[in-house]
């Protein structure tokens, strides 16, 4: 954000404002108190069928959500999970509709293991204190369990769903309607970013010692761990919504009971941001090659 | 007084109504399309007394 604000040609100021709960961030995004967030991306489309006016203009990231187990509980396979306990952060998170998909591939359903929700900053203590067998989450919390030595990759979105998405940019209507070209300028800062991020390992060290040090209040080297075990953990390209990956999510979401009924991508997806992107990665500092593409 | 000098004067009705008309659209555009508070915020930035800022929730995730 900082970096957009400091790029924007209209000067215009972007802030960033930390939640730490998916309900409170639903609810003043419904009010209006908000008019532009990161957010699960089936929660958009539930917020959206409920007749809150927003658009998804960008995906947050892609892939970047590992499915955990116990260190010492000797599970190597999905189905090994039968009759276990499974956090996911949200009912309306594409963390659940994963295990769906999990499930349906092993040829069991939600009756078959006990979901349950919980904050995922609180996972890896449930891990390790036996309050779960397992837990599906964003990174970084799935990487403490793993650092710690409590926990266990047992699949990672990139290998069992290519191109996951979990959270993705939404902005209210009217901010479209008014502010067209502040929501370019966001979309034009997140995407330039991103790109500037994937260009290679040293650029996902530089961003995890400053992200971790004065936004996300995390450890630099759990970031570091994030973005280069494997490399390919997360990514922040090729972030423009897509109309068959949002329609997998939204079948999925249908058929799990999480939206009463089919939503069509045109009613709360606006990718005309993303494809006005010009297509180069924000300078950054000390980046004397930031503008080429 | 004022009622007939306009009765008596029919381009100084017409001049207005057109100002009338002209007020109505702008104000309805205004609450249509950019809202009073986005105007005023329009205002105070085009008199450079602040930014245009814009907040964007998220969760330390990913």
């Amino acid at each position: 954000m900082d970096w957009t604000t400091r790029h924007s040609k209209r000067g215009a100021l972007f802030e960033s404002r930390r939640y730490s709960d998916w309900p409170t961030l639903a609810e003043d995004l419904s009010t209006g108190n908000l008019t532009a967030s990161f957010l699960l991306a089936p929660m958009a489309m539930s917020l959206k069928q409920r007749g809150v006016p927003i658009r998804v203009v960008y995906l947050g990231h892609r892939d970047g959500t590992t499915l955990m187990v116990r260190a010492d509980s000797g599970i190597t396979r999905f189905d090994q999970l039968r009759g276990k306990r499974i956090l996911v952060p949200s009912r309306y998170s594409n963390q659940k509709l994963w295990i769906a998909r999990l499930l349906r591939e092993n040829g069991m359903t939600f009756s078959d293991v006990e979901l349950s929700d919980c904050p995922p900053p609180d996972m890896p203590a449930m891990l390790a204190t036996g309050g779960c067998d397992a837990y599906a989450t964003g990174e970084p919390h799935a990487a403490r369990a793993e650092m710690a030595g409590t926990g266990k990759v047992l699949l990672f979105t990139k290998d069992s769903w290519p191109n996951f998405i979990s959270c993705v940019l939404v902005v209210r209507e009217e901010l479209i309607r008014t502010r067209r070209d502040l929501v370019q300028e966001l979309v034009d800062g997140i995407a330039g970013s991103g790109l500037w991020l994937d260009r290679s390992q040293e650029n996902r060290f530089e961003a995890a010692d400053v992200v971790g040090k004065y936004y996300y209040n995390q450890d630099p080297e759990l970031l570091r761990f994030v973005l280069s075990k494997p490399p390919d953990r997360v990514r922040y390209s090729q972030l423009t919504p897509l109309r068959k990956d949002f329609d997998e999510i939204m079948n999925l979401a249908v058929g799990s009971g999480m939206l009463e009924r089919p939503i069509a991508f045109e009613e709360y997806a606006d990718p005309s941001f993303a494809d006005a992107f010009p297509g180069s990665p924000l300078p950054m500092p000390g980046d004397t090659e930031g503008t080429k593409p | 007084m004022a009622a007939s000098s306009t009765r008596k004067n029919p381009i100084r009705l017409l001049l207005i109504c057109v100002a009338g008309w002209t007020a109505l659209i702008t104000l309805a555009h205004l609450a249509a399309n950019v809202g009073f508070s986005g105007f005023a915020e329009d205002a105070r930035v085009a008199l450079g007394l602040e930014r245009r800022s814009l907040r964007v929730g998220f969760l330390p995730v990913t």
